[in-house]
């Protein structure tokens, strides 16, 4: 029986709701001790003295390090960031001195006792203010405070605003949010008598991280060891390294101990990243008959006061706007500016919740002003499969019209839509559609995965990919594949842990790309291993290969249908002979798309998913209380590999979204974080969660394993667009900023009346 | 997991005391009362609370919900939220009173949290609570958001020299039903039981003195609670309004209505209920008349105007639905 399709619990789900998982923050080295970091008070001010002497005479204190006692690289995506800030520090989680000490209370009481002198220096809190004519600036190498700049075209803008029957225009603003990973931050870093570095790391990359690592404090690569613990949560806040890890690793070296460094809640909402606040000023045009013209959009984000890799997320930004629909000229500029506030990182999505918020608000404005149907519209300007967009991504299979067919017909749309009714409590149908990569993405020269497999004396076959389980359930789904291409029962399959030192190179968790990617990669060797111990058995029970097959972990043979063996005794008969062997087989598997040109162009991905959802919502026009009733999601999957896996997926981006339309806001004052705690920073809770209704659309894609796509940040992408848009059905108001507190809503109603 | 100890903890006592005059002299000598905890601990913690130590109530009982003569509702101030939520004779005597104790904060929290400790919770206000220094705080002076500026919106909306919104549900319910608590010392109406704090306090509380028990008169008439808030689960309410009301030959005899949300303690509306007096509950200018009259002197910070408009509404809605009540 074939296990893909079915429904199966995470293989480690008895591990973690038994509370017998171990996290970073279980890790206990012997002789440990416990690090802590002392923050900025400031949010821009020179640093004028750093005194350290209270912290190292309080008893249990065992180092304590500032940027003077360290080598202090720079690093980051901008080259901007370093562990510890000696002179200057640019926002309010920049990192001055670190303790490491018997207990990590001893730590927090030491970071407490440095005495820090600062001089003010004038301050930024918003792209606008550090783009104003005599701003203050924040790196003299960049005078007009934007490191990067991003410029997209294709198409004849001019002739396609001209060609334009309605053009509508307006501007967005998203706000900041956080991952909120249950597990916070943490990392262990542990050194060898002869100087070999072991690190117990939650990074989402782990090979790219020892390389990445081992340049920021000083260590040849081939020095580091990345053995990545249990991951308890990474929506991508874990795709960079921060200072705290370097940080780590100099208290280790200073003491001479192993040291063990955890953020707590607070510390994780102050010091870890964010989702990008971004503005979008934009316009967009279409015929009467509904065709789209043209869009034109400038980007503006606030990168913080460092750079992460949240200052490229303009790449997948530009790729909804170029591509979710056809679209025949369109023009993305993007400037990435500088303020004093918290920088932001990669967040689940990678910037297209913002940009689907902003493109969907206006294929609504334009379907409101052409009197066409949200829906109708939409369908005009989809895709056929084959089809080559303007960026150069090429849909081999494409399933929008499907998805958009699917949740218009499973939300009663038809019915509901446009009837707010007249009592205080009014309804409201939203539609919103997504892109994203399915198929990888080609950001650097390779985006491949490396796979080795053992099958060992008792049939187990132990899987080790280059890939990370951050929780989403890929272990799970490599299991399956493994399983499935095998013959061997999915309890025999055994998916390990990464450790650089054991496990084959992989880029890491990011863009959707783990079942596609690293799924082909344990494809390619499940296959190869199969056809060993074919080979294998064939001698052993005396018959052609082709007549025998593994089903359920046995050897077959297919002419009679009798079991001949089983997979442990062939590989026991393999090991106990003169010249013995044993089955191991490895794979890299490298996706056939191409890296952008220049101009961005190129099909950056094996396959493209696609999406849509519907929102119902109800809102209380006394009190401005919207709740999310209903949300139909219908989304291009490839194929299901494992569908209990990917429902939960989609229920979880549907609640995540949820969050960030309506309750979740990072509140960022004068660069200061004003909220980070649980209490104050308000993720949905189990009444919010609205019921939800998810089709898969499953045509199959001719490169996916199985025929599956990538679909890990595709369903939170469209839920805040469709929340929106349904709250614009209920009320008439369409909302460019979020979340749509009772406040927010109120104002906005009363400015239309 | 051992993450070490405080850093030189100054000894710390914990009492069970055997008897109430046991507890009300170890209350007297400093000791912070533990009921549920769930708001005592977190003070401690946060450096809100000094105390040499705790007291914890739990050996003292006080939890009994009983039917007495007279037609009163007496609860034991260690009664949990989930205990009265529950209680069939909470259910029957005062229905409101049973659902608001049954949708404050979390079933976690409800489970643990006491009556009394539900009424004599510290603010919620994000600078009190925020490590800002304020004139609620131990040794602190001031109002933060009134004298620098800043987020308001979880904060009350009447002038005062604190500007906290007060935390509790329980409380407006408990003020607008007429309800008195009995402390160790005195019954006094919950009513008076809070007071605007020109110090740490918010209460006439004393020293050592103990709440141990809440009388409800279960008298005629029906009541109805509404509160808005970020989320149901988890979520103080930003603004909620209790009503509970006689009618007689269809116009309102007897009203009284507290607000919650808007002010460092529960408000009696009384400018609203005589505005109702005499009104038909159907009459929804004479509602919106009461409901104005009830926030007449609130003068609300940057940020936080939206409670007005939401205190309105939900004034208006509270009487609406006692009156329903009332008239099913
Ligand atoms: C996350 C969260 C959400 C919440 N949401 C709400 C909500 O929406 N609505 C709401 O109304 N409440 C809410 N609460 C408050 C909660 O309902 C508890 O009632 C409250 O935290 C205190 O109850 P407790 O029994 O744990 O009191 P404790 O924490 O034990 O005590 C609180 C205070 O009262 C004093 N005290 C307690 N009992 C007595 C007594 N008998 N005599 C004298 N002093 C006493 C203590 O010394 C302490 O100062 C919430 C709490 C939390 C943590």
């Amino acid at each position: 029986m074939s296990v893909i399709g079915a429904r199966v619990p995470k293989l480690d789900a008895p591990e973690r709701a038994g509370g017998r998982i171990r996290y970073v923050h279980d890790i206990v080295v012997p002789g440990m001790l416990h690090g802590a970091i002392r923050r900025s008070d400031r949010v821009h001010a020179r640093i004028l003295s750093i005194d350290v002497s209270a912290a190292r005479a309080l008893p249990g204190v065992r180092a304590v390090i500032t940027a003077n006692d360290i080598e202090n690289r720079p690093f980051g995506h901008g080259r901007d960031n370093t562990p510890l800030k000696g002179d200057r520090v640019l926002c309010s989680r920049d990192e001055i001195a670190a303790v490491a000490a018997d207990t990590e209370a001893i730590a927090r009481e030491a970071c407490r006792l440095i005495r820090v002198e600062y001089e003010d220096l004038a301050a930024v809190f918003s792209p606008e203010e550090a783009l104003a004519p005599g701003a203050p600036v924040l790196y003299s190498h960049v005078p007009d405070n934007q490191p990067f700049h991003y410029d997209y075209a294709h198409g004849d803008l001019e002739a396609a605003v001209a060609e334009s029957d309605e053009i509508v225009s307006d501007t967005y603003r998203l706000h900041y949010v956080t991952h909120c990973c249950m597990g916070t931050s943490g990392i262990v870093a542990d050194f060898s008598a002869a100087g070999a570095l072991t690190v117990h790391s939650s990074t989402q990359v782990p090979h790219m991280y020892r390389r990445d690592l081992a340049a920021i404090v000083g260590l040849p690569p081939e020095k580091v060891r990345v053995v990545q613990a249990t991951i308890g949560g990474g929506f991508g806040s874990k795709l960079d390294i921060y200072p705290f890890e370097p940080i780590c690793v100099w208290l280790a070296r200073r003491s001479g101990r192993p040291v063990r460094l955890l953020f707590d809640r607070e510390e994780e909402f102050v010091g870890s990243p964010t989702r990008q606040p971004a503005i979008f000023h934009m316009r967009s045009g279409a015929r009467r008959d509904g065709t789209f013209t043209f869009r034109d959009v400038r980007i503006v984000l606030d990168n913080g006061g460092h750079t992460s890799w949240g200052a490229t997320t303009p790449f997948v930004m530009m790729q909804t706007f170029s591509s979710l629909y056809r679209c025949k000229a369109v023009k993305v500029r993007a400037d990435v500016v500088y303020t004093n506030n918290p920088y932001a990182g990669s967040f689940r999505g990678y910037g297209n919740p913002q940009a689907t918020f902003a493109l969907e608000a206006q294929v609504d404005a334009l379907a409101a002003r052409l009197g066409i149907d949200p829906i109708d519209l939409r369908l005009r300007n989809v895709q056929e499969p084959g089809e080559v967009t303007g960026q150069g991504m090429r849909f081999h299979s494409i399933a929008h019209k499907e998805c958009l067919e699917t949740v218009r017909e499973r939300s009663s749309w038809t019915m509901k839509r446009g009837r707010p009714g007249e009592a205080h409590l009014r309804r409201g149908v939203g539609v919103a559609s997504l892109l994203h990569v399915g198929g990888g993405a080609k950001m650097y020269r390779t985006d491949g995965c490396g796979t080795t497999l053992k099958l060992d004396d008792f049939g187990i076959v132990h899987v080790t990919s280059g890939s990370s389980e951050i929780g989403q359930g890929s272990d799970t789904v490599l299991a399956q594949c493994a399983a499935e291409a095998m013959g061997v029962r999915l309890e025999h399959v055994r998916v390990h842990r990464v450790d650089t030192d054991l496990g084959p190179w992989d880029v890491g968790v990011h863009a959707s790309r783990t079942t596609f990617i690293a799924g082909n990669s344990v494809l390619m060797a499940a296959r190869e291993a199969k056809k060993k111990l074919l080979g294998a058995a064939s001698a052993q029970v005396r018959r052609p290969v082709e007549r025998l097959d593994v089903t359920d972990s046995e050897i077959v043979d297919l002419e009679t249908g009798q079991a001949v063996s089983t997979v442990g005794k062939v590989v026991r008969a393999l090991h106990f002979r003169e010249r013995g062997d044993v089955i191991m087989t490895s794979a890299y598997y490298e996706p056939p798309s191409q890296a952008q040109d220049e101009g961005y162009k190129g099909d950056v991905s094996a396959t493209y998913a696609f999406g849509a959802q519907v929102a119902e919502v109800e809102v209380d026009v006394e009190t401005g209380v919207v709740r999310l009733v209903r949300l139909t999601a219908a989304h291009d999957v490839g194929r299901a590999i494992n569908r209990l896996g990917i429902e939960g997926q989609i229920e979880g981006g549907i609640a995540m979204g949820a969050g960030y339309a309506l309750t979740e806001e990072l509140k960022v004052s004068r660069g200061v974080v004003e909220n980070p705690r649980f209490r104050d920073y308000h993720l949905v809770t189990a009444p919010e969660i609205p019921e939800i209704d998810v089709t898969f659309v499953e045509q199959g894609d001719r490169e996916g394993p199985f025929g599956a796509k990538g679909v890990g940040e595709a369903p939170l992408i469209p839920v805040a667009a469709a929340i929106a848009a349904a709250v614009e059905d209920a009320t008439g108001v369409r909302f460019t900023s979020l979340p749509l507190t009772p406040e927010r809503v109120l104002a906005g109603l009363r400015e239309r009346s | 997991m051992d993450r070490g100890g405080d850093v030189r903890s100054p000894p710390f006592v914990y009492a069970r005391p055997e008897s109430s005059d046991e507890a009300a002299t170890a209350a007297r000598a400093g000791a912070l009362a533990l009921a549920g905890g769930t708001d005592a601990l977190v003070l401690l913690r946060l450096g809100l609370a000094r105390a040499q130590g705790v007291l914890d109530l739990k050996p003292l009982g006080w939890r009994e919900i009983e039917v007495k003569s007279g037609g009163v509702l007496e609860l034991g101030a260690l009664a949990t939220m989930a205990e009265i939520a529950s209680s069939a004779l909470v259910r029957e005597g005062v229905q409101t009173l049973a659902l608001v104790c049954g949708r404050v904060a979390t079933p976690q929290i409800r489970n643990v949290a006491t009556l009394g400790g539900n009424l004599l919770q510290a603010p919620r206000c994000p600078y009190y609570r925020g490590g800002f220094a304020c004139m609620r705080t131990p040794g602190g002076a001031g109002c933060p958001p009134q004298d620098q500026g800043g987020d308001a919106r979880h904060l009350g909306i009447f002038p005062g020299a604190c500007v906290a919104a007060h935390p509790s549900d329980v409380a407006v319910v408990l003020v607008a039903l007429g309800a008195g608590v009995v402390t160790t010392r005195r019954t006094i109406a919950v009513e008076e039981l809070h007071r605007a704090p020109d110090g740490p306090a918010d209460t006439i509380l004393e020293p050592g003195e103990l709440v141990t028990k809440v009388l409800v008169p279960m008298s005629a008439g029906t009541s109805a609670y509404a509160r808005v808030a970020d989320r149901a689960s988890f979520a103080f309410a930003l603004a909620a309004a209790a009503v509970r009301l006689k009618t007689r030959q269809g116009r309102i005899a007897d009203v009284r209505i507290a607000l919650g949300g808007l002010a460092p303690r529960p408000i009696r509306a009384r400018a609203a209920e005589d505005a109702l007096t005499g009104a038909d509950p159907a009459d929804r200018a004479a509602l919106d008349r009461a409901a104005d009259a009830a926030l007449d002197g609130a003068r609300p910070l940057p940020g936080a105007e939206y409670k007005l408009q939401l205190a309105r509404v939900l004034v208006v809605r509270a009487i609406e639905d006692a009156a329903r009540s009332e008239a099913g």
